[in-house]
């Protein structure tokens, strides 16, 4: 019979059983608590965008950004994480604590934006890898206007604008003139 | 038997100082082999004895009060008639015992599945009553191969006094009646391949569910004197040497009583539960079967 | 006295029975709870029992986010186990919905209809937070409880 052979030798094994409080290594890319860089965080609020369970809530203000999350209601399907265009979320490769009090768990974050370098007024922030992904080579020049807030930068792009179509129409005349 | 030799039996050996931890030892026994048969760990050594204090220390929920007394006392019914089966089993056959005292033992192992039925019916949970049925149905079914042997036993003795049946019944007729109480110990116990009556997981806890607390720690102690009392039995009927020195046959008792809890759990992890209407055929084909041919052994082989 | 304290402060510690009761669960949180009882996790090693009724149990786990079906059956089960007791939220759902949030069917979360003690966040919690989270219950059984 199976059965007895079954039984027979798992008594002559050891049991199987993890000692409490020993625990297993959990695999690897296990998704636990979500968390968020805010260095590399550029406050575009796609994670609350695509969070299902309404865990993670991104609300903007004039000079910084309220990122909140609590993993009471986190469903950890890493969509956030996926989704995420600077690679700020990451999550934790353990499960995550127990806790007492409803909302325990839950954490903010505050995305301070950076002051513009020429009006000082807060500039949006930017990410280093998405630069990498718009654009293959950045110039100086580019890197420098990135820095700015939305008005100055436009204002800079104005100006080369007119810079540059004044100067072409200059040569132009002259070449007219010669 | 003298007041105080009775005494001895009820609250000593084999009654209620002995009774209890090794009625907490058998519960252990039985979860623990069942754990290491199925590969798992399983409790340490001390859990019935925490289970039954814990339980104890819960506070009782409120019910009516004729209920209330219904449900405590038939626990405590349950426990009482245990041990009293308990010391009367022969142990040291020299000690005593009285003529007719088979069947008292007889109705006092009744006790605890007849509290059993009534406690399911009392509780007026649907899932107690339906383990208080099949607990009768099963009833009815074992006791006739129980008894069954007994009388067989008691017949080739050619007396009632279980001190000179254990040890003067022929062994053509012992083997059959062994065989056949040791086919009803499984029922008797609520185990598997006949736990039916309890069947958790089907019917939660069968006559027991809507137990709590207290009454429930005593439903669990009688459990487990249960297991004494049935084991125990089996065991007196099973090592008859009547001149062997009383610490050798405390001893040899105790070991065949354990052993038996070995087997049975075994047995128990091994097999899956019948349904009641198979459960009932096994006892009223082969256990009926090997009473009868005890019996006849014993009326025709004098 | 204090012996017999300490005794059934370390019983209450040493046996803790549960009862496990799906409000509305997707039975993700309940396959990971039966999972305890494999031989892998094997919580009988603390004397933990699944119990199938809730007169025997000292912890109660919910999982689900409370439906507008199973409040009744929640709070009937709440009443029947006897104390001292602890309530367990299983999972995001009991703790908060989950992404059942807002729905007119949900009654919950668990914590606006029993008073919980112990959350396991998880979607589903993975067997050792369980157990985890039923450790740091059994503490706050041994304590009495919250009744």
């Amino acid at each position: 019979m199976n059965i007895l052979g079954l039984i027979s030798r798992n008594f002559r094994r050891d049991p199987a059983t993890y000692r409490y409080p020993e625990r297993h290594v959990p695999a690897t890319r296990f998704r636990g608590i979500v968390r968020n860089d805010t260095a590399k965080c550029i406050a575009c609020g796609i994670c609350d965008h695509v969070c299902v369970s309404g865990a993670i809530v991104v609300v903007g203000h004039d000079d910084h950004c309220d990122w909140s999350y609590d993993p009471g209601r986190c469903t950890f399907c890493g969509r956030c994480v996926d989704l995420c265009p600077g690679e700020a979320l990451s999550q934790d490769g353990d499960r995550a604590p127990t806790y007492a009090r409803s909302g325990d768990l839950a954490q903010g974050e505050q995305i301070t934006y950076p002051a513009c370098p020429e009006c000082g007024l807060p500039a949006r922030p930017y990410n280093e890898r998405l630069l990498m992904i718009a654009h293959d080579d950045i110039s100086p020049e580019f890197r420098e206007r990135i820095k700015l807030c939305e008005r100055c930068r436009r204002r800079r792009s104005q100006t080369v604008l007119t810079k540059g179509l004044g100067g072409a129409a200059d040569t132009e005349r002259n070449a007219d003139g010669a | 038997m003298t007041v105080g030799r009775a005494l001895f039996q009820l609250l000593v050996f084999p009654g209620l100082l002995y009774a209890v931890p090794v009625a907490w030892l058998m519960l252990w026994m039985e979860r623990k082999l069942t754990a290491r048969l199925q590969g798992r760990i399983g409790p340490p050594f001390y859990q019935p004895f925490f289970d039954f204090v814990k339980l104890l220390a819960k506070r009782p929920l409120p019910r009516p009060p004729l209920q209330a007394l219904a449900m405590s006392a038939l626990p405590v019914l349950a426990v009482a008639g245990t041990l009293g089966a308990l010391a009367l089993l022969p142990v040291f056959p020299h000690s005593g015992g009285f003529t007719g005292d088979l069947v008292l033992l007889v109705a006092l192992l009744e006790i605890p599945p007849l509290c059993a039925v009534l406690a399911g019916f009392v509780s007026r949970s649907i899932y107690g009553e339906l383990g208080a049925t099949r607990e009768a149905v099963l009833s009815i079914a074992y006791s006739l191969p129980f008894l069954a042997a007994l009388v067989a036993l008691a017949a080739a003795a050619n007396s009632l006094s279980l001190s000179v049946i254990s040890q003067q019944a022929m062994w053509q007729v012992r083997l059959p009646a062994l065989l056949a109480l040791a086919l009803c110990l499984p029922v008797k116990l609520r185990v598997n391949p006949f736990s039916v009556a309890n069947a958790e997981q089907e019917i939660y806890a069968g006559a027991t569910t809507e137990f709590e607390g207290p009454r429930l720690a005593l439903w669990e102690l009688a459990h487990g004197l249960e297991w004494v009392a049935l084991t125990g039995l089996w065991a007196v009927l099973a090592f008859p040497a009547a001149n062997a020195a009383w610490p050798l046959r405390a001893v040899v008792f105790v070991a065949i009583s354990l052993a038996l809890v070995l087997v049975l759990a075994a047995v128990a992890a091994a097999t899956a539960r019948l349904k009641l209407a198979q459960a009932a055929r096994v006892y009223w084909l082969w256990g009926s079967a090997l009473g009868v041919l005890a019996m006849v052994v014993a009326v025709v082989w004098p | 006295m204090r012996l017999i304290d300490s005794l059934v402060r370390t019983s209450r510690r040493r046996s803790p029975w549960l009862f496990h009761l799906n409000a509305g669960s997707c039975n993700g949180c309940d396959i990971e709870l039966v999972a305890c009882l494999t031989p892998r996790y094997d919580v009988e090693q603390l004397g933990i029992r699944l119990e199938g009724s809730p007169r025997h149990a000292d912890i109660i786990v919910v999982s689900g986010p409370v439906t507008r079906t199973t409040r009744a059956a929640l709070e009937t089960v709440y009443a029947q186990v006897p104390d001292p007791k602890v309530v367990v939220a299983l999972g995001s759902c009991p703790a908060s919905c989950n992404v059942f949030a807002g729905s007119p069917t949900v009654e919950g979360p668990l914590d606006r209809i029993l008073p919980v003690d112990v959350y396991v966040p998880g979607c589903p919690p993975r067997p050792d937070a369980i157990i985890a989270g039923i450790a740091e219950a059994i503490a706050l059984l041994a304590e009495g409880g919250h009744a």
